[in-house]
């Protein structure tokens, strides 16, 4: 460092601290109490490069400096009103601002906004036309110009496909009298943009098979949701008790996306398109919940909701349709939810919790015939019943333990079967209030079962009404060496086998064991860290075809499993699913001669996931009823990995006691090598590039005035 | 310029730590607080002239938080949620370690989880916090202080950023799940645990913030709520069938990656369980080879694009909405 830099950086600083004066308490006693803040934060932070898993969620698509503010303002006044104004990533597209009135214990008024962008993970190329409009243009490509992936021309444009939510919330309350209070929230958020979509084109002819595949339609986001609360809460030392009105509203656009052919090409599939979009729906719903302490050991609990949800959007033109189903659905959900619990400690040491819950959905839309084959729309109802029973025995010394038994029952008509039942049986073992070990363990046992399926031996075995045994521990040891050294270990499994489904998920399970620590190292400095190992796997057997051809090609020669008669001349096959990962963290926060705060954090993860099929078949029957060879590397789907390595330090300078200078550092990267995309073309040669090696780095500066 | 700028950036933090600490010095300390003098509630002299932020357990701060304002009949003072603590606070002289207070809320507490939080819901038993007696939080030994910094103007479960590492304390599946490529926006700041739980209990399972996962989820995803024409049963029975909403390694938060996610209930119906591979020569057809390509893009949602449910009129039976098609 030279002189002349230092002198810079000086006059520097003395330039700021005469531009930005401090704002100085009266007194010491005062800045403790006080909780006036009025701060504002300048950001310029420098993005080397834009990277799709960067900007995920952190809303920058932009290289360069991205320059944005945050602000921070309370004042209390001395009668106990309280102003708020905040904001954060002012300018950004993650930016947030909010700001409330609040005369405590009397009334309060917020407006609050929050903008939650979302982009997607990848990068596409294109020649699709009409990309965010409900009219997706597919290109006039001549047969054979897209040939393994490679499309000639090849003008093709880079798009971006982005949703961004745009939400913004009103609330009020007030104090009606003492223990009642009343309160309004109206949130009001416009969801639009562009996401992922396709649609399944027409078998066709040629080489390859021009517009036979699948074609990328991008899907048109234009939401409006509404949600409206209004609440009316009672409270005194007996009974609390709450009233209430939800009503949620969506207004979604478009309701079909057209996808027309390009010239000389097949269009897509006869009838195909237009394609349905989300309809508009509403729910409403009045409730009231409640508690009542009977004694000082005794509480109960209730819950009644009854909503009512209708959807109503009329349906679209351009498909043939049958006479008489109407303008639109008239779908209408009624859903009743009723609950009650009672807690109670019956001695010193024994506490008892016992509760119950009901639920009927019933689907009273129109059961009207939508198809030529007289086929109808198919609503969806159930009812299910929850019973809670469970014992908490202090033992002494800290130690507890608790029983409990969880019980389950739903019932529809509409299911496999017509009701599941499921019991679990639960054991909890604890010690607390010690001062150098602490700890739980959980281990439970559930079982699962019903009715007869129907028919006895069905081709959909949904794994949530299938037979279930399950087991599940959970265990949690805190240790505090030193008032400096903590340490925590936890572990996590669960253990499932299903039973009596022949096809489908046949077992599972997945644990996580976790390491961390803190430790102080002194009064400035404090150092923490965590590793986590998560593993686990599941097994499910299916049975269908297996290509015959190599994977390059189509496999002509193959038919599904409907085509087979009897369907057991397909081939029965297992899928072993099996993840793992492995994540640590590292954080130091501490002060540079008790003037500069510093922090660094560094966050590694990696995941993998193997998805083994077989025993692949030597030999497989063909479309033909003749057996043929399987071509090599069918059936394997090669294993995927995602890395990331993220390095964060910062250091925040007081340049006067109004005014800080905050630098940071951001390294990002994140290894992505997976099958998903790689070698998918759409038919109409659009793209979709994951890049395996994305590398982010943000310096920051920033300049934080206090007023 | 990568170089320049890592260089720069730490010289200029170096320069300000070393060369410029003399700009901020200390003002004269006025603390401890007179001994007769009370700072935030009446009578809070006996405490406060001891708690001030140069004690171990400083509590000034606590001015900060709307417990401090002294205007509103409803909050507490230090004896309301202490107690009297007179052995405290008149430690006799032949006593060398100072006694506890009557209630206290530290690592080093006497009192249960049950009877630290009894203190809060004293006052806290309405509204959300209502059915904190049957969560799993309670029946769990977990107090309200384990959660909340009382005596703090930045409460950090009560900051939508911070509230996450305070719930991964205990709850690391969820963390790591997070640090998964596919996940809600938790890591990046934009939506926290609160925003579907309610920590404090509910009626409703996983101590959500409706009764149910599916209304749970339709507050940020209404669209996909219906009814429709074509339901898939799946979805409107449960999100979670198919969905970690915690993050996965498959996009949308799937739990397992299609087709295996699908042939766990259609593992055998019609073409669904054929056996997945990958293919390297697209385009192609997909009426006769359904199986080598349906793990990749959106695999099976490929073709079966509108598997939330369709709404769309159409009287196609063939590849038709019924099956999510169209």
């Amino acid at each position: 460092m030279t002189m002349h830099k230092r002198f810079r950086q000086t006059a520097i600083v003395v330039a700021l601290s005469s531009l930005f004066p401090a704002a100085v308490f009266a007194d010491e006693v005062e800045e403790l109490t006080n909780p006036n803040v009025a701060d504002a934060a300048f950001k310029l932070p420098y993005i080397n490069q834009i990277n799709p898993f960067y900007r995920q969620y952190n809303g920058i698509n932009h290289e360069g400096v991205n320059g944005n503010l945050d602000l921070d303002y309370f004042r209390r006044s001395p009668d106990g009103t309280w102003i708020r104004m905040n904001a954060w990533n002012l300018g950004l597209s993650t930016q947030e601002f909010g700001a409330s009135v609040e005369q405590q214990g009397k009334w309060a008024f917020g407006i609050d906004y929050n903008q939650i962008p979302r982009y997607a993970p990848y990068e596409v190329t294109t020649r699709v036309q009409g990309v965010g409009s409900n009219n997706i243009r597919q290109p006039n490509v001549t047969s054979g110009t897209v040939l393994n992936g490679v499309q000639s021309p090849t003008p093709q444009q880079e798009i971006t496909l982005k949703t961004q939510r745009d939400i913004t919330t009103l609330s009020a309350s007030a104090y009606l009298i003492e223990g009642l209070k009343a309160s309004l929230s109206f949130k009001n958020e416009n969801k639009t943009g562009t996401q992922m979509y396709g649609v399944r084109g027409v078998a066709g002819t040629g080489t390859p098979n021009l517009y036979s595949g699948f074609l990328f339609a991008p899907q048109p986001i234009d939401q409006l949701h509404q949600q409206l609360e209004a609440v009316l809460d009672y409270a005194d030392k007996k009974l609390q008790i709450s009233g209430g009105y939800y009503g949620s509203f969506l207004n979604a656009n478009p309701d079909s996306l057209n996808v027309y052919g390009g010239t000389n090409t097949a269009t897509v599939t006869a009838n195909l398109s237009p394609v349905a979009m989300p309809p508009d729906n509403a729910m409403q719903q009045l409730y009231v919940s409640g508690a009542y302490n009977f004694s000082d050991t005794t509480r109960g609990n209730f819950k009644l909701a009854r909503s009512e949800g209708r959807q109503t959007n009329s349906f679209f033109t351009g498909q043939p349709t049958q006479p008489g189903i109407g303008a639109n659905l008239e779908g209408k959900v009624t859903t009743t939810e009723a609950y009650a619990a009672i807690t109670s400690r019956v001695t010193s040491d024994l506490r008892l919790l016992g509760s119950w819950r009901f639920e009927d959905k019933h689907d009273r839309t129109p059961v009207r015939v939508f198809y030529t084959d007289g086929s109808t729309n198919n609503p969806e109802s159930h009812q299910a019943n929850w019973g809670k029973l469970e014992a908490d025995y202090n033992i002494g010394a800290g130690y507890s333990a608790a029983l409990g038994v969880d019980y389950l029952r739903k019932f529809s008509y509409e299911w496999e079967r017509l009701s599941v039942e499921e019991l679990t049986y639960r054991a909890t073992f604890s010690k607390a209030m010690s001062e150098m070990v602490n700890g739980l363990l959980t281990l439970s046992h559930t079982d699962r079962t019903g009715a007869e399926w129907t028919p006895t031996k069905p081709n959909i075995f949904p794994n949530y009404l299938a037979n279930l045994s399950r087991n599940k521990a959970r265990a949690m040891l805190d240790t505090s060496f030193s008032d400096a050294l903590n340490m925590q270990l936890a572990y996590e499994a669960y253990f499932d086998n299903y039973t009596r489904s022949d096809f489908g998920l046949s077992s599972g399970q997945g644990q996580i064991i976790s390491l961390d620590g803190s430790y102080g190292i002194n009064d400035n400095w404090k150092l923490n860290a965590w590793y986590s190992h998560q593993w686990g796997d599941s097994l499910q057997n299916a049975r269908g075809a297996v290509c015959t051809t190599a994977n390059g090609v189509n496999c002509q020669g193959n038919l599904g499993a409907t085509s087979r008669t009897p369907p057991e001349l397909n081939e029965i096959w297992t899928a072993k699913l099996a993840q793992k990962s492995d994540q640590f963290g590292i954080g130091v926060n501490g002060k540079i001669a008790e003037i500069v705060t510093v922090g660094a954090q560094y966050l590694y993860a990696n995941d993998r996931l193997d998805q083994d099929s077989g025993p692949v078949p030597a030999t497989t029957i063909n479309g033909n009823g003749t057996r043929v060879p399987v071509a090599a590397s069918n059936g394997v789907l090669p294993e995927t990995r995602y890395t990331q390595n993220t390095f964060k330090v910062y250091g925040v300078y007081p340049v006067s006691k109004a005014t800080r200078i905050r630098l940071d550092y951001i390294f990002d990267q994140r290894k992505m090598d997976d099958y998903t995309w790689t070698n998918w073309v759409y038919a109409d040669g659009t793209k979709v590039y994951v890049d395996p090696n994305q590398i982010t780095q943000i310096f920051g500066v920033s300049l934080i005035q206090s007023f | 310029m990568k170089h320049m700028l890592r260089r720069g950036a730490l010289a200029g933090l170096i320069v300000l730590a070393a060369g410029l600490g003399m700009t901020v010095s200390a003002a004269e300390s006025k603390l401890p607080v007179a001994a007769n003098k009370d700072v935030i509630y009446k009578d809070d002299a006996q405490c406060t002239r001891c708690h001030d932020e140069n004690e171990v357990k400083p509590v000034l701060s606590i001015a900060k938080t709307k417990h401090g304002v002294a205007s509103d009949a409803r909050t507490p003072t230090c004896i309301t949620c202490h107690g009297e603590s007179k052995a405290h606070g008149d430690k006799p002289e032949e006593v060398q370690v100072r006694p506890a207070t009557d209630r206290n809320f530290g690592a080093n507490s006497k009192l249960t989880a049950e009877q630290k939080s009894k203190v809060c819901f004293d006052c806290h038993q309405g509204g959300k916090h209502m059915n904190w007696n049957t969560s799993l939080h309670a029946a769990r030994n977990v107090a309200c202080t384990n959660c909340h910094q009382v005596h703090t103007g930045h409460d950090k479960v009560r900051d939508k950023r911070a509230q996450p590492d305070v719930c991964y304390t205990c709850h690391k599946q969820q963390r790591a799940d997070a640090n998964k490529p596919s996940h809600h926006p938790i890591p990046e700041g934009k939506m926290t645990c609160s925003d579907c739980h309610n920590a404090h209990g509910s009626p409703g399972p996983k101590m959500l913030v409706k009764d149910t996962v599916n209304d749970t989820c339709y507050l940020c995803h209404a669209e996909k709520r219906g009814p429709f024409v074509h339901n898939h049963q799946p979805v409107t029975e449960n999100c979670g069938n198919c969905h970690n909403p915690h993050g996965t390694t498959a996009e949308a938060m799937l739990k397992t990656r299609m087709p295996f996610l699908c042939q766990q209930c259609h593992g055998s119906s019609a073409h669904p369980g054929n056996m997945a591979g990958t293919r390297t020569g697209m385009p192609n057809a997909i009426s006769t080879n359904i199986g080598p390509g349906m793990g990749q893009a959106r695999a099976c949602a490929n073709c079966h694009t509108n598997i939330h449910g369709s709404n769309s009129p159409s009287n196609q039976t063939s590849s038709g909405p019924a099956r999510f098609f169209r």
